[in-house]
């Protein structure tokens, strides 16, 4: 088995990163100098030593409430993007696998694909806000907006792997064989189509927090007092015109920073991926390049 | 015929193209691919640059263009190009010597030429890049075309890559390369992909073209083009060249022992050898083991608008194969044959006619019957990278094939179908990706044989393998054939390949069924005239100086 | 051609109608009574007995479904419930503003990212590679509403550049609106001070569009365009001796269709970016409209705004196939 360390600065940075942000998600209200839910007196102080993301207009303390953040945001994300990959397996199996499937499995492949396509038919943002309205808004609102928006991506990431496993050959040699259609999805076919879909699980994460925060920003989304980054960059919002720059911003910095944690936690994944060349698409690939020296041998 | 490219008196006696001691290193200089290798063409000569892959002949046919991959330097010696160091010039040097002094064609057109331009348009392209002005440059644009021997110039310069067929293309591309009349073409491959008669007249093409005073590179594993085509040949492996001279001396008199195996393992269809004797351990008083009557496949239909399309892939076959014989289907792309495996495995069912497969009518399959089929009747894929699933070892996918109608397997019995296969038993810890192509092709025939089925259908088993590896699979086959008294359909494109081990053979052009003829008659003469197109397309390295013919006579059938 | 074009037309009315399907479900989603959900927070009791007559909710689905579509063809979207105006007629008003700022987002990315890759192709290992490749990462990973507000406090307060995120025009400013486009009304008025004004209030809106939206699109085209560089497709160029500048616009062209579905895909977000820029810099479009609708819970406006955003992703991709038809000749099977 192959290290599970990264190779790269950027993975190693990556998940270094990420590994905070999920300590900070456990422990991040513990931690907070100030309760994040508290005003103080300090009213509208620039960072500084005693704040030092500084406060807001009602004096929170913005560095607790960025911590304390963590929490709700990854929560809301591991939860939706967890049941969209379960979710999107399932779908993209029914839709991918279809070829080697029966009659009926074909009629539900079709229903699957259309679904697909009308939920590819409204942009994402929009789709989201319409959801967050419908479902009354809060953090159960948000998580289903994500589930119902991440679930087509990797639905269709598992089809279009199975697809090329499908044409490559290998799902036709275990019929040949006998093999079951169950089985051969199960041992052979979906064990070498998930890899992008697993290398996309953090970057889905990323996407996730992102549209928590920008439901969150414009009121659709987590309910306040609750802490959440879009929402505070919110309440700053009409102080950046003014020179109070921080109640925005500062929030904004760790969010796209845990961002690119995960993002590079994502590329790292797929690199290890890659490199265990599991895939059939990969065999195939070595196999074309490691001719030569071995294709002397019997 | 105009001479597209007369050289000069001084010319002639300085060669196109000469290689003194030429090293390339790859990875910062940690690995040497070529180790000093020496060459030179002269003006109207073709040299061919013979090796397996890996043996760093397309690396050394890319130097002479100065255009290295990424990674990859000189570390020595020099290649003159018409007397200019290429490798030593600068960037807008070389370019200027790319196409007018020396140029190049690949092995596939369709990825080579623009998707998007017309022919014509790139080889207008070409000649404007090297100072010809417009109309000049339309007229040689047609002019090429027309010594590229292409039919109708006009039509086909307006045509985009992939409205042509697989010879125009390759013929387009040389005519590309020809445009500005260099004095050296590189040939890496050009005619690996094509069908034995399309290639044949490619072949032609370049000697005529040769004989107008181009110097030729030709690179190649295949010692029967390298005997039909070239005038001296030389031999690479592992970066070096073993051998080198007259193609005549070489060939008919090998004194490297590598140049000795590779000539040993080169299919030819004029040796002297003894052919199986009609029908030998075959049971014709029993069942035959496959009956086709009238099978018919049609793919597709018409969508709205009369947008779909309909091909009829096998129209009206039918053969019979008595049990315990080897039958060879042969026949070129287009011809039907991968469709025809698909039928007599179970993979599809025929739009027409009735196909019996070891008792077993196709067309009405079901999940019951099927799985006693699968017990009677296996493949052989041709690509065992594809088909053998890279997660799992060898030894799990030996194990799997034994039982798997839930019956237990012993390790026991592994190996024995290990050693059936004559694989050593350490690979079985490994998975298949770490394996040689030989090897991986071992295991997939094990596969196969697991439950010891009575039919095995090989579908072009040895394509994908280098040509000493191919006889050796070849002999396995055999082995298998007698010790187990199996019905094996072999599915090719090479009737030399087939040769010594096939009872009949079947040739198929365009989903039709041509003749189906014990294989000793077929080869002395066959009875339908695309048959006798095909034998004659065969390279054959013993017939030097003789390019495969192109016979290619009116054939009924519509075109698909 | 025209058989690809009418095959492709074919299609749309099978679209339309999932995108119908997929808006009138969305309404029927809400928890609850939609007649409460659909007569808004202050009606009377009477005012929803009105509306669950006139809107037929106490009919079986398929029946609510065909009132629906027959409402949509004709022009009644519903009215809504913050305005009290049909909700065409807001769309209407405020579309041209938001079209206005996704234009020339589009516009200008479009150039950049030809100027960019025209870079990296030029001179692949220089600084072209680490500029391009370090501006591609930041794709999927800024929030466009964080960098309008980063934007308005480094370049507006800190530098002067642009104007404050107030709307189009500056509040002191009146011009007789007549597409309720800031621009093109002042330039309707012919008042140069106004126009310059509007453009001043344009600028930070679009350069927070075109820095968070341009970086997916050169990390895609950089990606494709630097493995055709590698590819037998440009050694065979090579081998010819193609010029360099013809090599740029070959592998460009043939890039072309990879960049055309970038693009498509690239307006689709512009749309979801629109709603959130807006909102930072109050400008008065659609996307402002949205936000207000979903935080003041007019379900009517809601499904009137997803409407409008499915009809326009749909004319995209329309766009997008009848582009690639026209620039890749394999598709266009004669």
């Amino acid at each position: 088995m192959k290290s599970l360390i990264p190779t790269t600065l950027a993975g190693k940075v990556g998940v270094a990163g990420s590994f905070i942000c999920v300590v900070l998600a456990v422990i991040g209200p513990w931690v907070a100098p100030y309760d994040p839910e508290k005003p103080t007196v300090d009213v509208l102080q620039a960072p500084g030593f005693a704040h030092p993301f500084g406060t807001d207009a009602s004096g929170l303390d913005i560095f607790s409430v960025v911590i304390a953040a963590f929490r709700t945001d990854l929560s809301i994300a591991l939860l939706g993007v967890g049941a969209s990959f379960v979710l999107g397996l399932v779908l993209g199996s029914i839709s991918g696998f279809s070829a080697a499937g029966g009659r009926i499995w074909g009629v539900l492949a079709r229903i699957v694909d259309a679904a697909l396509d009308v939920f590819q038919s409204i942009p994402v943002t929009v789709f989201a806000l319409a959801l967050a309205a419908i479902f009354g808004r809060g953090t159960g609102a948000v998580i289903t907006a994500v589930i119902f928006v991440t679930t087509p991506v990797f639905a269709r990431l598992i089809r279009s792997s199975l697809n090329s496993v499908v044409r490559g050959g290998l799902v036709a040699s275990c019929r040949i064989l006998g093999l079951g259609t169950m089985r051969t999805l199960t041992r052979h076919a979906l064990p070498n189509s998930v890899d992008s879909a697993v290398a996309n699980i953090s970057v889905s994460l990323g996407v996730s927090v992102l549209l928590t925060a920008a439901l969150s920003f414009l009121g659709a989304g987590v309910r306040p007092p609750t802490p959440e980054w879009g929402y505070v960059i919110s309440m700053g919002a009409n102080y950046v015109a003014t020179g109070q720059w921080w109640i925005s911003l500062m929030p904004g910095l760790v969010l796209c920073l845990s961002v690119v944690a995960f993002a590079l936690t994502g590329e790292a994944v797929r690199e290890w991926l890659a490199g265990a060349g599991l895939t059939a698409a990969a065999a195939s690939e070595e196999a074309a390049l490691s001719t030569g020296q071995t294709e002397r041998t019997p | 015929m105009t001479e597209f490219h007369s050289p000069r008196s001084e010319d002639l006696s300085r060669p196109v193209l000469k290689i003194e001691d030429l090293r390339l290193t790859a990875s910062q200089g940690t690995r040497e691919l070529v180790k000093g290798v020496s060459l030179s063409v002269a003006p109207g000569r073709v040299l061919g640059l013979v090796g397996e892959s890996g043996s760093g002949k397309s690396l050394t046919g890319l130097s002479c263009l100065g255009m290295l991959p990424q990674g990859i330097e000189r570390s020595g010696g020099e290649v003159l190009v018409a007397g200019q160091p290429i490798l030593d010039l600068a960037p807008s040097e070389q370019r200027r010597l790319r196409g007018s002094v020396v140029s190049m064609v690949l092995q596939d057109p369709l990825s080579g030429f623009h998707p998007m331009l017309t022919v014509g348009k790139q080889i207008f392209h070409s000649l404007q890049d090297h100072g010809v002005e417009k109309e000049s440059a339309r007229a040689r644009v047609l002019e090429v075309l027309g010594q590229a021997r292409l039919p109708e110039p006009e039509k086909v310069s307006n045509q985009f890559p992939h409205q042509l067929s697989g010879g125009m293309r390759q013929r387009a591309m040389i005519a590309l390369a020809l445009a500005n009349r260099p004095s050296l073409l590189i040939a890496d491959e050009p005619t690996t992909a094509l069908d034995p008669t399309v290639q044949a007249g490619v072949l032609r093409l370049l000697r005529q073209l040769a004989d107008d005073g181009l110097g030729v590179l030709f690179v190649t594993h295949n010692l029967g083009v390298v005997a039909g085509l070239c005038d001296e040949v030389s031999v690479m492996e592992h970066g070096l060249i073993v051998e080198s001279g007259d193609v005549a001396q070489v060939l008919e008199n090998p004194q490297h022992p590598y140049s000795i195996e590779l000539l040993n393992a080169s299919p030819r269809l004029s040796s002297p050898h003894i052919l199986r004797p009609p029908l030998n351990g075959a049971r014709t008083n029993e069942p035959p083991a496959i009956s086709v009557e009238g099978a018919s496949q049609r793919y597709g239909s018409r969508g709205i608008f009369g947008g779909g399309a309909v091909v009829n892939a096998l129209s009206d076959i039918s053969f019979e194969i008595p049990r315990g014989s080897t039958t060879s289907i042969v026949g070129e792309s287009g011809s039907g044959k991968s469709t025809l495996t698909r039928l007599l495995v179970g993979l599809e069912k025929p739009t027409a006619g009735r196909v019996t497969v070891a008792g077993h009518d196709m067309a009405t399959l079901n999940p019951a019957s099927e799985r006693e089929f699968r017990l009677k009747v296996q493949l052989v894929f041709q690509d065992a990278s594809r088909s053998l699933d890279p997660r799992y070892t060898a030894e799990e996918l030996l194990l799997e094939a034994l039982c798997v109608a839930d019956q237990k397997a012993s390790q026991s019995a592994v190996l024995q179908l290990c050693d059936r296969v004559h694989l050593p038993r350490t690979i079985l810890g490994q998975r298949t990706t770490h394996l040689s192509g030989g090897q991986r092709q071992r295991v997939a025939i094990a596969r196969a044989l697991a439950r010891n089925p009575e039919i095995l259908v090989a579908d072009e088993p040895v394509s994908a393998l280098d040509v000493t590896n191919q006889q050796r699979i070849m002999g396995l086959f055999r082995e298998l054939v007698e010790d187990n008294s199996l019905t094996l359909i072999m599915v090719s494109h090479d009737l030399a390949l087939v040769r010594d081990m096939t009872d009949t053979v079947i040739t198929m052009y365009k989903g039709r069924l041509m003749e189906a003829t014990p294989a000793e008659e077929f080869y002395r003469r066959p009875r339908n005239p695309y048959s006798q197109a095909l034998l004659d397309a065969m390279p054959d390295p013993s017939r030097i100086g003789e390019l495969p013919t192109v016979t290619v006579p009116a054939l009924p059938g519509r075109v698909g | 051609m025209v058989r690809f074009l009418l095959r492709r037309l074919s299609l749309l009315p099978v679209q339309l109608f999932g995108l119908l399907v997929l808006v009138f479900l969305l309404t029927r989603l809400i928890p609850g009574d939609p007649a409460y959900a659909l007569a808004g927070g202050q009606a009377t009791a009477e005012q929803v007995e009105r509306i669950r007559q006139s809107m037929g909710l106490d009919q079986p689905l398929w029946v609510q479904f065909w009132r629906y579509v027959t409402g949509v063809l004709q022009g009644d979207w519903g009215t809504s419930l913050q305005t009290n105006s049909p909700v065409v007629h807001d769309l209407v008003q405020r579309a041209p503003a938001t079209l206005l700022l996704m234009f020339f987002s589009l516009l200008m990315i479009i150039l950049l990212v030809l100027l960019l890759v025209g870079w990296l192709l030029w001179r692949p290992h220089g600084l072209a590679h680490k500029v391009v490749n370090g501006y591609g990462f930041l794709a999927g990973v800024v929030p466009d509403f964080w960098v309008g507000l980063s934007l308005v406090s480094l370049l507006y307060v800190q530098l002067g550049i642009g104007a404050s995120p107030s709307g189009q025009l500056d509040a002191r400013l009146t011009v007789t609106p007549v597409t309720n486009v800031g621009l093109i009304d002042a330039a309707i008025a012919v008042d140069p001070s106004a126009v310059a004004n509007a453009v001043s209030h344009l600028v930070l809106p679009c350069i927070t569009l075109i820095f968070v939206y341009l970086a997916p699109v050169v990390r895609i085209m950089s990606a494709v365009t630097e493995k055709v560089n590698g590819s037998d497709f440009a050694r065979f160029a090579d081998s010819w001796g193609i010029s360099p500048w013809r090599r740029i616009r070959y592998i460009l062209r043939f890039t072309s269709p990879t960049m055309v579905t970038t693009l498509a895909s690239t307006t689709v977000f512009l749309v979801g970016g629109a709603v959130l820029v807006e909102t930072v810099f109050s400008w008065g479009g659609v996307g402002q409209y949205a936000v207000a609708a979903v935080t003041r819970s007019d379900y009517v406006g809601v499904q009137g705004f997803v409407l409008i955003a499915g009809l326009f992703t749909a004319m995209v991709y329309l766009a997008n196939d009848l582009l690639h038809a026209a620039i890749d000749p394999q598709l266009r099977k004669a």
